[in-house]
Formats: C-alpha cells, structure tokens, sequence
C-alpha cells in the first residue's frame, strides 16, 4: 500500500506538538513579526538562539528543517545579492564599474539570509511541521469566527477545507491509476514536444474531473443523508481548550519580542537602515 | 396512517430520459416491522437502489403510498423539516465507502452526523465511543480513515450512522466494492446491530449468501416484487431466480439436479453444512433399506 | 511453453522512505502459453502488483521477467511494444473512458498503435463483438452507459489492441450475475478467438474454478502454491487455514468425505458435483 503524506507534517511527542494549534498560529505570527524588527546584530543572534531552542524543542530531525528552506533558497540569495550591491553606506570596501559594495550592503545582505531562514524555519516548526492540517484547519475556523458577525462564509470555508484535506490523497491515488491504466493503452508521457504532453493529458484529465463530479455528488448525497444542513445549529465534538503551557509559551514569545526591540535600541553595531 | 414500520403500497417511481418517462417501480407492496432484516435482491436496473432512496427521501415517489417510522413520504407537500427529522432515524450506507466519510480522522467522521444534530459535545464524545465500540473500531478512533481497509471504512460509515442512533439501516449495496474479508466484516456488523441494538435492517443487495443470512428476502424484478418470504422459501425457487437475472446458491441447484434425477433429498439447504448432511442421511437410508 | 515467466522477483514500494513496504518477495513462476491462469489471493496479497509488473508499468526492484523468453525491462524505449502485446484490464476499468463515444475510445489503444483507419475499425467492431456490445451503443458517449456496459467497453478497449496476453484485475467486481456472465463469457470469446494467454484475478473461487486451467496462490507477497486447478483445489484446508475460500462444491465433497462417503475428488461445479453424489445412489 502506498502512503500519502499530506504537507510536512513530522508525527512526535514533543512540547511544540503538544501547544494548542490556534496558540501555534498566533505564536507563528508573533515570532514572524519579530523577525522583521531585528535591525542589529544583537537582535539577530537573539533570533537565531530562539530558531535553534526551537529545533531542540521540536525533535524533528535537522535534515527535515532545511528541507524546508530549500524553496526558499533563490529567494534568499535573490535578496542578499540586491541588498548587497544596492545598499549605500559610507565604508567602500569595493567599487568595479557601476558596482559598489559598501560594509552596510554586507550587513544589510548578512541580515537579510538571517532574517529570512529564521522565518522560514521558526514559522514552520510551529506550524506545518508540528500541527496536522486538521488541526490546522480547525484553529482557522476557530480564530476566524468572529469573522461571522460581517456575515463571511466561516463554517463554510473550513467544511471546504475539511473534505479538500480528505479528498486530496484519494484523488493523487486515483491519478496514478488512470495513467497507468493509459499508459496500458500505449500513451507515452515522456516524449514528444510541449503540445503532444499536453495532448497526452487529455485522457487523464478527462476521467480524473468525471470522477471527482461523480465523488461530490455522492458525497453531498451521503452529507444530506447524516442531516447536514450547513453551519447553523450544530455543534462540536472537541471543544479545544487553552492549557497552561500555551499560557507560557506566548508570555514566552511576549518577553523574547520585548528583547528584541530592547537590543535594538540598546545593542551595539550596525543597524539596519530598513 | 399505518401500523407498520415501513408501510409501502402500490408505490410507483419513474424518471424521465430525454422527455420519455421511464418507469423504475411498478407498483410495489410490502410491510416491514420493527426489528427486521430484510435482504432485497435484484439485478441491476431492477428498481432495488431507487426503492432505498424513496425510504430514506432522496426521491420522491409518483404515486402510492410510502409511510417511513410514521413519516407520509408520499405527501407531495412534505416539508424539509421533515424529512431531515426521517433522516434521524433512517441511516443510509452505500456502495463507496471512499465517498461518504467526510473527515480524515475516524473520529472526527462519526462525530459529523450528532454535530449536525446539535448535541451536546460531551454527549457526542459518548456515542462517537459507543458506536465505535459497537462496530469493532474502537482502537482506530485516532486513524486516518485513507489507511484503513474497504471493510473497516464501511464500518466507520455505519457507526457515524449509529451515533445518530437510527432505528432504520439501509444498506444499497454496500457490500459491492469490497473483498470477501471486509464483505464479511460489514454482514456480521450488522447483524450484530439488528440483534442486540433492535436496528431494523433493509439490505440491498446481489450476493445469494449475504440475502441467505436474513429474516426475510424481497425478490425485485423490472421494477416488481417476484418473490416475498424467508431464505429457505425463496431459494427453493431456482427458476423463479433465474428470471430474476440471480445466481441460484450452488446447493440448492444441486438438490434440485439430484430431486429431478429422483433421489429423494428432504428440506432447503442453505449452507455446504446442510447439504452435506441431507445428502448423507439420504445415502445412509438408501443403502440400510 | 511459457508464455511469460518471472525469475526472482521483488518489489518494494516507496524504498528508502518511512513507508517502506514489500509487496512481492522473491516470487518465481511461469505462466503457460494459451493457458488461463487464475491469481487468488487477499488484499495486499501482491496480486495487483504483479500484474503491473507483467506490462512494465511498474519495475521489480529485483528478479526478470521474461515474455516469449525476452527480458521486457532489456529496451526501455520498446516498453510500448510491450504493452500492446501484454494488455492489462486494472480493476474498475471504466474510469479510464474519455473520449466523446465509445468507438473512439475502443481505438484509443489501436491508434496509439499506429494502425490504419481501416485496420483501427476492424478492430473496434471486433473487440466490441467480444464483449457484447451492440453497435447502436457505439456512437453513444461512454459516459451514457450502464455501469457493465461501461465495464465491456473498457475491456474492449484493451481487447482492440489484440494483445498476446490479456491480463485482468477483478473484470467482475461489484456486477450483478448476469454483467459478471458477460464479461466472463466476452473474455473467453477474446481467447477462443486469438488463443491469447489470460491471466485473472477474482475473488470469486466459483468463478475461477469455471474458469481457468492453472491457479497460482499468492500469500504476503510470496507464492503458496501454484499448479492446475485441480491440484490447487484440493488441498482445501491449506487454503482455509490461509482464510481463502474455496468454491462451494470442493467444499462440500470435502464435508461428504468427511462423512465417510465415497465421493471423488477435483469436483468443483454443481454439474459435476450432481454426477457424483447420483452415482451414489445407484
């Protein structure tokens, strides 16, 4: 049987799994904010002393964490370069043609890599990594049901996102079976130019949107059948409930933001200009 | 209004096909009591899938009349209040069991038809673990219902029903897109509902072996009732199932070669069990003569 | 002769992952030319597995398979010709249907054979011959039939590609008996007509036991035993002790043995099954 994982969800008993998932998203949010105020060094080892107590903490494997960094990796080096040539500054350190490069620039550029992988990895040890897309699903529909006073789709929007999260493996599942079961009748999806691969499609496409119309049907059938009726009047089996421990950690988060803009105004070095 | 459970009398269903009218059931009849497992067999197209969607108000019957738990659902002014009050007590189970689990956590899937009732949470915890448990899923609340077998995602279905506490199944083929093993695992699911829940159970099938396990078997042929009565009476009718478009259960075709070649076999066999036996006390009295 | 053999055999899915998981182990067997061969075994047995592997759609981490005596896997770029010759029904076929009528979906295969118009057309007419479709349904959208007649047109889809051997996963499941007599009696039709090799899967041991020559029993990705019909069926409570059923009639001359009545061995349909307990009586 083969499995199919959904997102990067990494299963383990660790203090971050345990937090609550809508601290977890407000926690993220907090932590990517203060990523953005760092504008010295200080402020920047503070965040990168943070992302590695994070690690620790998360007892996912570090080979795991930097996959995640992988598609960021052009952005990244994207940012340094322009930063590095476009930032002005007063010690000239080399200067060729039209290129300029300043100390500031390879602060500035340096800042950036930090500020970036921080972000990256601390936002996804909280969340993906550490959080079920169900769980995940279930903290945005909570955060967002104040949202139900403007008369926005809430219920609406996580019941979609509920049977997405289901169907999705079931639907990969079924597009490998109908292309082996073309490839079968001879189709070739490795050869021929970008239009015969486009052609080649057909077949799988076709048959993949008749069998999920075929699906939603059904499933609406068998909706209506266990009396849904949309969001109105029903109830939840897990009401969550905040813990201590998600208490702490936000005061936790609370304390680590206040440092940083303590050692911006107060630690010692370049600053960032923006 | 009836005294029967389910009441149906001359219950007439069609649907129309490039503006034909196509006549699905043809006036059928029949009472079902509380506490019943009726098996109902017919080939495909014989009107036995419609039957269970007019039960459970999916459709709406033409003409007749179709009583439910003491619902009229032959009243063309039915409201939707109440069919979804019939929806409570009418569970339903189809043939995917991929396309009626609506959340990936077993769990959480059971809990979606008492959510949608709006009980109270720490009463749904209570029957979300009471139908788990009854269903034989109790240790797979916390799976992922995408890894579990066709017979086990069957099962988290009907026990989504049975958190509903229904007093009706139906079952329209539910048993079609499974191996012999989850097959198995869904009939003594349910026969263990319907004799220590008291859920009456309306199967909808096309396996000899599965209607030969029920009270009471309903033959359904173009959209008519052919035949009406326990297992035993039904498959003593080889032909009559036949015309049918049925299987004809293997034992019973072979007492009923051996009774034409005149060797004397008493009795229906249901089971190799049976038929083993009536064959061995008819040999025995053949040679002791 | 054999038709297609496979040498050691193994196949793991998802390697080097957490989800690690063997499906066949070693699995050395022939699959006789002309024959029909039955595969039986549970879910997750690896019977689906192998029938990929017989086409090349998947590839066995280790071990040969051999059609006509070629390795399949020796030229990559003819894994096409490959599966023209060995044409594989997946289970639930009629999901793969797309094309606006049934005709052009039966030429499907054929056309990516390459064939001729004319040639694509003799095809189609007798591939749905084969499989009973009347040809008022032809010009019909696939999507407009019934369940078995979607069901025959898949099949007569592959069958239009005339493959040397026709393999089928499941051709029957979820059809009623008369859709299951059809398609079984379309698939001899095919055989008859071309001598083609079949290999079937079913979980119906009634079927089976009418319907092929050789039986070869998989257990956890491995092989438990393979050999003619009548020597599978007979050795009843080794496959009941693996929980796979056996048709009803071994069963139950199985029971009468038991008994102490001297019935015969290698019964296994009521036509048979009625001759020797009659004979009983006389």
């Amino acid at each position: 049987m083969k499995t199919v994982s959904l997102g990067q969800y990494y299963p383990a008993a660790s203090p971050l799994h345990r937090l609550d998932a809508r601290m977890k998203v407000c926690l993220s949010i907090l932590f990517i904010v203060c990523t953005f105020l760092a504008k010295n060094i200080c402020a920047f080892a503070a965040l990168v002393a943070a992302m590695l107590i994070l690690v620790a903490l998360s007892r996912i494997p570090l080979r795991l964490i930097l996959r995640a960094v992988r598609p960021v990796l052009f952005i990244m080096v994207f940012t340094a370069v322009v930063n590095l040539f476009v930032t002005k500054g007063e010690n000239l350190l080399f200067s060729w043609w039209k290129l300029q490069i300043f100390r500031e620039g390879i602060y500035n550029a340096s800042f950036m890599l930090v500020r970036i992988i921080t972000l990256v990895v601390g936002s996804s040890l909280l969340l993906t990594y550490t959080t079920t897309p169900i769980q995940l699903t279930d903290a945005i529909e909570s955060l967002l049901s104040p949202l139900r006073v403007f008369r926005l789709p809430v219920h609406e929007f996580a019941m979609m996102m509920t049977i997405a999260l289901r169907f999705i493996p079931l639907l990969s599942e079924e597009t490998a079976k109908i292309m082996n079961a073309q490839r079968a009748r001879g189709v070739d999806f490795s050869v021929g130019g970008p239009v015969r691969r486009v052609q080649s499609l057909v077949p799988i496409l076709i048959p993949l949107f008749v069998s999920s119309f075929r699906r939603a049907d059904e499933l609406a059938t068998a909706m209506e059948c266990r009396c849904y009726r949309g969001g109105k009047g029903r109830t939840k089996m897990t009401i969550p409930h905040l813990h201590a421990r998600d208490g702490v950690a936000l005061v936790l988060l609370l304390l680590f933001g206040t440092g940083i803009v303590l050692l911006n105004r107060y630690g010692y070095g370049y600053t960032m200009t923006r | 209004m009836s005294e029967s459970f389910i009441h149906v009398k001359d219950l007439v269903a069609a649907y129309e096909e490039n503006g034909v009218n196509v006549p699905v059931l043809r006036g059928i009849s029949l009472d079902i009591e509380k506490g019943e497992y009726v098996a109902v067999l017919g080939h495909n197209g014989s009107g036995k899938s419609t039957l269970a969607k007019l039960l459970n108000g999916i459709l709406a019957p033409d003409a007749g009349e179709l009583f439910v738990a003491g619902h009229d659902l032959s009243n063309p002014e039915i409201d939707e209040d109440e069919i979804y009050a019939l929806r409570r007590e009418v569970g339903m189970v189809f043939q995917n069991p991929d396309n009626q689990l609506v959340a990936t956590i077993v769990e959480e899937d059971v809990a979606f038809g008492p959510e949608n009732l709006g009980v109270p949470s720490a009463e749904i915890r209570e029957r979300v673990d009471r139908a788990l448990a009854l269903v034989g899923m109790s240790d797979y609340a916390a799976a992922d219902t995408n890894c579990l077998s066709g017979g086990q995602k069957q099962r988290v279905a009907i026990a989504g029903l049975i958190a509903m506490s229904p007093s009706l199944m139906i079952c329209d083929e539910a048993t079609a897109m499974l191996d012999p093993i989850g097959r198995r695992e869904v009939i003594e699911t349910l026969e263990n509902l319907n004799r220590d829940q008291g859920v009456t159970v309306v199967m909808i099938t096309h396996y000899m072996n599965e209607a030969a396990r029920a009270d009471r078997v309903i033959v359904l042929d173009d959209g008519k009732i052919l035949a009406d009565g326990t297992p035993r009476e039904i498959f003593s009718q080889p032909e009559m199932l036949r015309a049918a478009g049925l299987d004809v259960p293997q034992c019973t075709a072979l007492t009923h070669a051996l009774r034409a070649r005149g060797i004397d076999l008493p009795g229906e066999p249901l089971s190799e069990e049976e038929c083993a036996e009536i064959v061995c006390r008819a040999w025995r009295e053949r040679w002791t003569k | 002769m054999d038709k297609i053999r496979l040498e050691h055999v193994s196949f793991v899915y998802g390697d080097k992952t957490p989800f690690r998981a063997e499906a066949l182990h070693d699995v050395s067997l022939s699959f006789g030319a002309g024959r029909v061969t039955g595969l039986i075994g549970h879910t997750g047995s690896g019977k689906s597995t192998m029938l990929q592997l017989l086409n090349g759609l998947e590839k066995p981490n280790e071990g040969k398979i051999y059609l006509d005596g070629q390795d399949i896997f020796a030229k990559p770029r003819e894994m096409r010709q490959i599966r023209f010759r060995v044409g594989l029904v997946m289970q639930y076929p009629e999901y793969q249907l797309f094309e606006e009528t049934v005709r052009s979906d039966i030429a499907f295969g054929p056309r990516n054979m390459g064939l001729s118009d004319e040639e694509i057309a003799v095809r189609v007419t007798e591939a749905a011959n084969f499989t009973g479709l009347p040809s008022a349904l032809l010009d019909k959208s696939p999507f407009d039939l019934s369940g078995g007649e979607k069901r025959r047109a898949a099949i007569a889809g592959v069958m239009a590609m005339r493959p040397e051997v026709l393999v089928l996963d499941e051709p029957a499941a979820g059809l009623d008996p008369r859709g299951r007599d059809s398609i079984l009696g379309g698939v001899r039709a095919y055989k008859e007509a071309t001598g083609a090799t079949v290999i079937i899967v079913s979980h119906s041991m009634e079927d089976m036991a009418m319907f092929c020559d050789d039986l070869v029993v998989l257990s956890k990705g491995k092989v438990l035993f393979t050999g003619t019909r009548n020597e599978v069926f007979s050795r009843v409570r080794e496959l009941e002790e693996v929980g796979l059923a056996v048709p009803q009639m071994a069963r139950l001359m199985m029971l009468l043995r038991e008994k102490g009545l001297p019935v015969p061995e290698n019964i296994y349909t009521v036509s048979a099954a009625t001759e020797a307990v009659a004979a009983l009586f006389e």
